[in-house]
């Protein structure tokens, strides 16, 4: 499911037009995504956690060429499903 | 992490941005979340945008072993949540290290060396040293109290020995733990204590009869106990011996500082145990230098062993993982840029560009090909990038191999022994 339906169906359920959802849509990640940059968690409830975690660096091998490689550390967001929702799987 | 919000705040922080009622914000979330849900129940990935897709993955059933009883349990298969986020989100989360690039490492580099390498060598000379000066003044003590005891008549006389023999003391084991420190240093040392003890034979090689002619005199005035306290001055040239010895071993051993102490600990008894053999002095005499004779050679031997372990215990330790790494970092980068420089000379007649029109290029890499080098045949334990490494010292340069002898990535890693590869000649282009 894509996000032009994604939209629509939550338009439907709201009685809202599908660009106004957009737009709010827009705010909403706009929303998350700036405390994602604070490193807050983000939890939803019956749904689950979004957090930003700190990776570390390490040193790969590259199979093909046997290059190693040093990975510098980076900052990624996870997701983690509530049990509500694993429950429901 | 200590911060951690709910649907609530993020309503709040909709409502005020889209200035919606919060209640509405709060019920549009809930329904965006629902959505994912109902629709990823049905096994439909969800993809949002500026957020992620969410997809359903099933894993499969596996074995496990029930941590607390030991019991081998089986996992069954199941579905999981998997969240990708989208490029953009990830970028933005991950700006605080955005600067970091994925470095590529030389064969050379090794942590492990690294660390090694670098803290024992200061260490190495410091401690010992410290110990050695205090250690063997408390070593010099006893045998001097022992002396004491021994022979209650010398009353006199002691004091004189003592003090010869401590100077000495105290001369043989820095050499011996200080060695790094150049022969300069020691030399004076020895020489002072020798003109203190006797004053004339001091570098000659045969001591044994002269410093007794002459201590004679100072013992005589005091007492009749000359016999006894000759051996003792005679002790003192058999010390010497041993310190001109040990700047013969030195200048080898000089940078092994982990070593030497041990093997000169043992040439060093060996010297005294000649000598005690040769001696033609009276037998309590004898036995009273060896006593203190081994009671030193114990406590330098303790010594060596402090100075060992201490060294061990504190070594390895003090960096950190990444401080390492990073050293390693700008190493491996250093070691690049030398390296890629001495490739190949650009040839006068025709330019380089005009050469390599004939040849496969690499779209926007550093050199031209312009020619085969030589050709290669492969033998076993060896590949592409050991060849690079060899031709062109840098094995980034595996590139152009590849590319020149037309091989897929694939290929370029599963080559047989014997295959032949043909090495390109290399300019770099210019700027």
């Amino acid at each position: 499911m894509n996000n032009k339906e994604f939209v629509t169906e939550i338009a439907t359920k709201l009685g809202m037009s599908t660009s106004q959802v957009n737009s709010l849509m827009v705010g909403l990640t706009a929303e998350m995504t700036s405390h994602f940059e604070e490193e807050t968690q983000v939890s939803i409830m019956n749904f689950g956690n979004f957090e930003v975690k700190k990776r570390l660096e390490r040193v790969i091998i590259n199979p093909a060429t046997k290059q190693r490689m040093l990975v510098p550390p980076k900052m990624a967001l996870s997701f983690k499903p509530s049990n509500v929702l694993k429950d429901k799987l | 992490m200590e911060n951690k919000i709910t649907i609530i705040d993020l309503a709040e922080g909709l409502a005020k941005r889209k200035h919606i009622q919060r209640k509405d914000a709060e019920l549009f979330i809930r329904t965006v979340f629902e959505t994912i849900q109902e629709r990823l129940l049905e096994g439909d990935p969800v993809k949002v945008k500026g957020l992620g897709t969410f997809k359903l993955i099933t894993v499969n059933s596996r074995e496990s072993v029930n941590v607390q009883t030991g019991e081998r349990i089986v996992i069954d298969s199941h579905a999981k949540v998997s969240f990708t986020p989208e490029k953009a989100l990830s970028d933005r989360v991950n700006r605080p290290f955005a600067d970091f690039e994925t470095v590529a490492l030389n064969d050379a580099t090794k942590t492990e060396d690294m660390e090694r390498i670098d803290l024992p060598e200061p260490e190495a000379t410091e401690e010992p040293t410290t110990e050695a000066i205090q250690a063997p003044l408390a070593d010099i003590v006893e045998p001097a109290a022992e002396v004491a005891q021994a022979e209650p008549e010398e009353i006199v006389l002691p004091e004189p020995e003592v003090a010869q023999a401590e100077p000495e003391a105290i001369v043989e084991p820095t050499p011996e733990v200080v060695d790094p420190t150049p022969e300069v240093v020691e030399e004076p040392v020895v020489e002072t204590v020798v003109e203190e003890a006797t004053p004339e034979p001091i570098v000659e090689e045969e001591p044994k009869e002269e410093p007794v002619v002459e201590e004679e005199p100072k013992v005589e005035p005091v007492a009749v106990e000359e016999p006894k306290v000759e051996p003792v001055a005679v002790e003192e040239p058999k010390v010497e011996p041993v310190i001109e010895e040990e700047p013969n071993v030195e200048p080898i051993v000089e940078e092994k500082p982990k070593e030497e102490p041990v093997q000169e600990v043992q040439s060093a008894p060996a010297a005294f145990m000649d000598k005690q053999d040769k001696e033609p002095a009276g037998a309590d005499a004898v036995e009273k230098k060896s006593r203190n004779l081994t009671r030193w050679l114990l406590f330098l031997m303790l010594l060596l062993v402090a100075a060992l372990i201490l060294f061990l215990l504190f070594g390895p330790k003090g960096y950190d993982g990444e401080a390492v790494e990073r050293e390693d970092t700008t190493q491996v980068e250093q070691k690049d840029t030398i390296e890629a420089v001495p490739v190949t000379p650009a040839k006068p007649t025709k330019s380089a560009e005009e050469l390599a029109a004939d040849y496969p290029q690499i779209p926007n890499g550093e050199y031209w090909i312009v020619g085969t080098k030589t050709t290669h045949v492969l033998e076993k334990g060896e590949d592409l990038s050991k060849l690079a490494l060899e031709h062109y010292g840098d094995k980034k340069l595996i590139n152009y191999i590849i590319h020149y002898n037309g091989y897929s990535m694939q290929k370029a890693s599963n080559l047989f022994v014997g295959t032949e590869v043909k090495l390109p000649e290399l300019v770099k282009k210019e700027q």
